[in-house]
């Protein structure tokens, strides 16, 4: 029971009215219980706020408590930090006080823990922590049931780590006998799975504690195990009696990842402040033209960056594939494009372009063509006519072994580093419009459509109808059963995402989905791929889990191939082409749309690629003919300047439709200028 | 327009472009195999899939006149046939906008 004291400005005469006084009003209804607590009083609150911590220097005034020092207890009102407030005052005091004494503030610690009445551990914690540090192992032992730990799972599992502790540890002090006992007598009778206890015992047979903390993965009485024991054992007791370490700076990481999360344009991690929310401003977002590529004489269907990031390829109606070089002087200055090569040779429009992954070899098909072709020199190394019919996936082995091509005409090839045939897989279900391979080398992903109707087989119609529901809603046409209609169109035919494995080519899941599949791309962890949809939504599906995650809406619906892309930091943008002339760029987690951007001519853009090197540029290119890198706005000197995002999907204002969307900051650009033009003049 | 896909069909028989393979139509929706056309004999499918239509004009044929197009296939362009558009007797009706493949420029695909 504790009261408020009297700080040593007042005088003799009226401290003891002043106690009187306090004593007839409020301290009639104290309370005890585990936790020390405060109470509210009206009374105290206008004399309780002049007490600050000067009484602490003169320890001689106290008269009421046993404890040496003279803070006063500040009552307050309700239990919420601030009125209205969710936080419990209660649990944030205590969290600061952890942190306090964590960090090396032990006495501002006690006194908040004496202004506030609020303890941070009552002495059973304290007792146990210690007991456990110490290497007390039968009074952590008892310490646990006191603690609550009560259901016998819990207790069970605690009690084993610390037998396994101090088993350990005999060991490591030589102590066998001791060690042997434990185990009979503790560890066994556990109920153990049977190669954890092989594994315990055979450590008897380490021969210096050297080997044994090497084979055990332990580091030894003296290390950090008893800190990593305790840290264990907090989980079985509750975490009001025992706050889990850190616990403010756990929440305070939460409230940042939070806030970067949910930032628009958040190309790459920067300092956070707890002062204010971060959000990115739109200036680190490319939404500028840099350069403007002119080399092709048609429409420009593909670009693909090089996985350095320094070179560009590009592929077209035209029936060639011209290499771009991209080059910084130095760091910080501008980006110089120029063009390297043009790689003519193909008979037909180019459907697919792939970089090798040590960037020397290119790949691309013209309809049932694929060519092999030399960057270095732009020799075309070989040329493979295997295919009957359009050659549209190109993709190379993950382990470098070689690369793997798929066509409509239902095959899977796959060729060494020199173009060499070495294998065929057997004839699939379906006609591939285009295959990726994970970057761990596992899986083949392949997006393509049924040669034939589905046959009535159990488990694809299982697929079908568990999946319908979300799939037919924006596919519209009903699946084609065979029927002897005028004719088997494939525009009713079923499309599928299909994924097998690479090396037992055995398929593992498959997905039927109405509506023309387009184009895919695999995030880099290897677990999600990105599929454009003819009906313009793009999809976000999960390998592992084989379902659909996200989608992104916004784009028009189309008919052509329209490629997309990952995009920024730790792949946190969605950016697609589209048929319309725009790129669309989503915020991965959200799906919100926060920016469409203009500037390619007439016609659709094709293919977005979000450059492997660089922070934040990527190149678009589309049926004008033009590839476009885009960048950040050149700065205007007023750095810091936060804009909030307004490009959600409500919000489009008429600025889409100029280059660089008027900013205010743009009157005083003079540095700024339009976009360089490269233009290639081709040697005819 | 940016890069397409060539249609692909199914069926009991194929038929598709003698050049480059692409598909045009299936057995299941040939009309008739009676006609006649620049290069000899050709059929009539009701329809027909990967052709480019081109300008109507009018035409004289031996069932009488009719506004026809030319239709060429889109990967090679050929020409490969026509369309009708419009037939002025009466009789010849059940022929407007079905297709005319000359056996000359197709053959079956697999």
């Amino acid at each position: 029971m504790r009261l408020t004291q009297p700080s040593d400005d007042l005088d003799a005469e009226s401290n003891t009215s002043d106690l009187q006084n306090m004593m007839s009003n409020g301290a009639s209804s104290v309370l005890d219980n585990g936790h020390v607590k405060g109470l509210s009083n009206g009374s105290t609150n206008g004399s309780a706020a002049n007490r600050s911590l000067s009484p602490r220097l003169e320890p001689s005034v106290d008269r009421l408590s046993k404890h040496s020092t003279a803070i006063a207890r500040v009552n307050l009102p309700g239990t919420a930090l601030y009125p209205g407030s969710a936080t419990n005052r209660e649990e944030f005091v205590r969290l600061v006080i952890q942190t306090l004494k964590d960090v090396g503030y032990v006495a501002t610690a006690a006194t908040l823990e004496e202004e506030s009445g609020f303890s941070f551990e009552t002495a059973r914690v304290a007792a146990f922590r210690s007991s456990v540090m110490d290497g007390d192992w039968s009074t952590a032992e008892r310490g646990l049931s006191v603690l609550g730990v009560r259901d016998e799972d819990g207790l069970r599992a605690a009690r084993f780590l610390i037998s396994q502790q101090k088993y350990l540890e005999c060991l490591e002090a030589g102590r066998s006998a001791d060690a042997l006992f434990i185990l009979r007598q503790e560890i066994a009778p556990m109920d153990l799975e049977p190669a954890r206890l092989h594994n315990l015992s055979s450590l008897i047979m380490s021969s210096t504690p050297e080997e044994l903390r090497r084979r055990a993965s332990w580091d030894g009485a003296r290390g950090e195990s008893r800190q990593r024991l305790l840290a264990q054992l907090q989980q079985f007791v509750p975490s009001s009696t025992m706050v889990p370490p850190r616990r403010l700076d756990t929440l305070l990481q939460q409230a940042r990842q939070h806030q970067i999360d949910l930032c628009n344009h958040h190309v790459n991690v920067q300092e956070t402040s707890l002062y204010h929310d971060h959000i990115c401003s739109r200036n680190q977002f490319p939404s500028t033209t840099t350069h403007i590529l002119a080399g092709h004489t048609d429409e420009v269907w593909q670009v693909q960056w090089s996985h350095s990031g320094k070179m560009l390829a590009s592929s077209s109606r035209d029936m060639s594939v011209i290499i771009w070089r991209t080059n910084r002087a130095y760091e910080g200055a501008e980006l110089e494009c120029t063009l390297e090569r043009v790689l003519r040779g193909h008979c037909f429009t180019i459907n697919a372009i792939a970089w090798s992954l040590d960037d020397k070899l290119l790949l691309s098909s013209a309809e049932h063509e694929i060519k092999l072709w030399d960057v270095e020199s732009g020799i075309c190394v070989k040329t493979m006519l295997d295919h009957s019919h359009t050659v549209n996936g190109l993709c190379w082995m993950a382990d470098g072994s070689g690369f793997v091509t798929g066509g409509m005409d239902r095959r899977i090839m796959q060729w060494d580093n020199h173009g060499v045939l070495t294998a065929v897989w057997p004839i699939l279900d379906i006609r591939i419009l285009e295959l990726a391979i994970t970057p761990d080398g596992t899986k083949l992903v392949a997006i393509g459509q049924l040669a034939q109707p589905a046959t009535t087989s159990a488990d694809h119609v299982s697929n079908v109808f568990t999946n319908a529901t979300i799939i037919q809603a924006s596919g519209g046409a009903m699946p084609a059963v065979a029927s002897t209609e005028s004719n088997g169109n494939s525009k009713d035919m079923e499309r599928r995402i299909a994924v097998y494995d690479v090396e037992t080519r055995q398929e593992i899941w498959a997905q039927p989905i109405m509506g023309e599949l387009q184009s895919v791309k695999l995030s880099d962890d290897s677990r999600f791929a990105l599929i454009n949809h003819r009906q313009g939504d793009v999809m976000l599906w999960d390998l592992e889990e084989a379902r659909l995650t996200q989608r992104y809406f916004g784009r028009p619906k189309g008919a052509c191939v329209v490629r997309n892309c990952f995009g920024g930091d730790n792949a946190n943008f969605v950016m697609s082409g589209s048929e319309d002339g725009h790129i669309y760029v989503w915020h991965r987690r959200t799906g919100t749309l926060f920016e469409i951007l203009a500037g390619h001519g007439p016609g659709g853009v094709n293919s977005v690629d979000w450059c492997p090197g660089e922070d934040a540029i990527f190149a678009s290119c589309g049926d004008d003919g033009t590839i476009r890198i885009w960048g950040p706005e050149p700065t205007s000197g007023r750095d810091g300047l936060v804009e909030k995002s307004r490009k959600t999907r409500d919000g489009l204002s008429g600025d889409f439709d100029n280059e660089r969307p008027t900013n205010n900051s743009t009157s005083e650009d003079h540095r700024s200028s339009s976009p360089t033009r490269t233009k290639a003049t081709l040697p005819r | 327009m940016g890069m397409t896909h060539l249609e692909f069909l199914y069926g009991a028989r194929i038929y598709g472009c003698k050049h480059c393979n692409a598909h045009f139509a299936t057995i299941e929706s040939m009309v008739s195999k009676a006609f006649q056309g620049q290069h000899g004999r050709a059929y009539l499918f009701g329809g027909v899939v990967n052709v480019r239509e081109g300008d109507p004009n009018e035409r004289q044929m031996t069932t009488g006149v009719h506004i026809v197009r030319d239709i060429f296939c889109v990967k090679c362009d050929e020409q490969v046939g026509w369309k009708y558009d419009r037939a002025y007797e009466v009789s010849q009706r059940y022929k407007e906008g079905k297709f005319i493949l000359e056996r000359e420029m197709i053959k079956t695909v697999e």
